[in-house]
């Protein structure tokens, strides 16, 4: 890892009584990455954003920060605002309290990209939950942070609103560093370059996400094959080099091989072999989600 | 925004209401409260002294002092419960350089908000009492106000350090009004009324009367200092509150 990090803590520990909602979490944040902390419910992630955005104080351990205060951004997972101010008020509020050295001009972009320009002299007060859920990444931007803090940006919209944020986020991180929490790990994995998977507040991995998946999915293959399926898989169960076949769905097969490589040479072969019919065949897709159920379980 | 918030959520109707409610009422009923009692039947003789221009002021320092007490303070307390919407609260405080850019304006918008309708009721109550009795001295109202603006900026003060203390505006705004109410108890013990600021709410009526306004000044100044005190105090307690 590069020495160039906006956050770090170290033992981090947040005890509320006799419950450790953070348990010694050794946290880092690369300058200029899209970070993923991803947990179930309970795991502490609300927490250590928390002590991270300065709103909460560890019980113990130390958090270290390269970028000032004013610089960091933070959008908690239901943004709620005055339901009198209008969303241009609310974005300028921001930009006022944030960086008043940003020109006005500002509000009217950061609107512009979260797609709310229609309505910015509407007030919020009337807003859709996915209509506050941008407004509070417009009033996060619009200051042009360093370091963005979202908690569960997604959590409240639809298929489309949620590609519109995840583009959103995809963009800032060319500019800003983002550290963003999210139990939808089909999210983390289209944006992120780093994950953190959280457990009971205990950081249970941190690095790239090739390395979280390359290092903990087994190597295999799905075949979809037009019946009879027994015959394609007595035949493959017999090969030195399969580990497994299961039956995932109708004319489906997985296919667990010793390595990828064998596979790749052999299992066409072993296929025609058998006489099966083939439809398709390919690398069975790295999958966040169960890498994230093995370690989580 | 502190303005905008007055005025959009109408809070502001709800506290001029009260003031100039009681500046025309205060001495229209001073005026004809001898009507009134000598009305009310069943064979009570009650005495009552011809009304004058003390009276009429008076009526309505002691109604405001209360009701018009009771509206800044809800105000205040709804605008100073900073916390009391954690979603709102991370918005303000992680963008805001300090807490106190955030409870600073508040103080100073419910506080002028409350002068000027303190100000407005006793324009009323003079024109009323006027119109009816006598034009009250006019120097002595204005000297007389200012003590009693400054006594609704403390109540203010008031309002910033129990929002620093607790996060519902409920909460605040009971415990603001609890600790107003309880403060003139302390004269209990002797040399102590000059200092108090709730003596100021009624400065306007006795100034009326011919007591020299230098008879506030300690009251005054404690009141000013305090209030500061407790703004600063507030904004430093919610600073250190966690989320």
């Amino acid at each position: 890892m590069s020495d160039r990090f906006l956050v770090e803590t170290r033992g981090l520990v947040k005890a509320y009584g006799g419950v450790r909602a953070l348990d010694g979490v050794n946290l880092r944040v690369e300058d200029g990455s899209v970070y993923g902390l991803v947990g179930p419910n309970g795991a502490g992630k609300t927490t250590l954003l928390g002590i991270l955005a300065g709103l909460r104080r560890p019980t113990s351990g130390t958090v270290r920060t390269t970028v000032p205060r004013e610089r960091v951004a933070v959008m908690p997972d239901t943004p709620r605002f005055e339901p009198w101010l209008t969303a241009f008020e609310v974005v300028d509020l921001a930009r006022s309290l944030a960086a008043p050295e940003v020109p006005s001009s500002e509000v009217d972009r950061a609107l512009e990209q979260t797609g709310l320009a229609d309505v910015a002299g509407r007030r919020v007060g009337g807003f859709s939950r996915g209509m506050l859920q941008r407004l509070g990444l417009a009033a996060t931007i619009v200051s042009r942070p360093r370091l963005l803090l979202l908690d569960e940006p997604c959590a409240a919209l639809d298929p489309a609103g949620r590609k519109e944020v995840l583009d959103l986020v995809i963009r800032l991180g060319r500019s800003s560093t983002v550290l963003f929490s999210s139990h939808i790990l089909s999210d983390v994995q289209r944006v992120c370059d780093t994950v953190g998977v959280l457990r009971e507040g205990r950081l249970l991995f941190e690095g790239s996400l090739d390395a979280l998946l390359v290092d903990r999915v087994r190597p295999a293959f799905v075949v979809r094959v037009r019946p009879p399926l027994d015959p394609v898989v007595a035949a493959l169960r017999g090969q030195a080099w399969v580990r497994s076949v299961e039956t995932t769905g109708a004319g489906e097969l997985r296919v667990e091989v010793r390595s990828l490589e064998e596979g790749e040479r052999e299992l066409a072969g072993s296929l025609a072999r058998a006489g099966a019919r083939v439809i398709a065949l390919e690398p069975e897709a790295a999958d966040l989600e169960a890498v994230f159920l093995e370690m989580t379980a | 925004m502190e303005w905008a918030r007055l005025i959009r959520t109408r809070r502001w109707i709800a506290m001029l209401a009260p003031f100039v409610l009681f500046g025309f009422t205060g001495p229209l009923v001073t005026r004809y409260q001898r009507e009134l009692f000598r009305n009310l039947g069943g064979g009570i003789r009650v005495i009552v002294p011809p009304p004058s221009v003390g009276q009429a002021i008076d009526s309505y320092a002691k109604n405001v002092s209360q009701i018009g007490l009771l509206a800044v303070v809800a105000v205040a307390a709804w605008a100073l419960a900073i916390d009391a919407r954690p979603e709102w609260a991370v918005f303000l405080r992680t963008r805001a350089s300090s807490v106190g850019r955030l409870v600073v304006p508040r103080c100073v918008v419910s506080a002028a908000a409350a002068g000027v309708c303190f100000t407005v009721g006793l324009i009323c109550a003079w024109y009323e009492t006027a119109v009816l009795i006598a034009p009250p001295p006019v120097g002595a109202m204005l000297a007389g106000a200012c003590f009693g603006i400054l006594y609704l900026a403390f109540a203010v003060g008031v309002v910033a350090l129990w929002a620093g203390l607790s996060r519902s505006a409920i909460a605040i705004a009971a415990l603001s009004l609890v600790t107003l109410v309880a403060l003139p108890l302390l004269t209990v013990f002797p040399g102590v009324e000059p200092w108090l600021p709730s003596t100021l709410v009624g400065a306007v009526t006795s100034m009326t009367h011919g007591t020299p306004w230098t008879d506030y000044v300690r009251a005054a100044g404690v009141a000013l200092a305090s209030g500061i005190g407790m703004v600063w105090a507030g904004a430093r307690l919610i600073e250190r509150r966690e989320l």
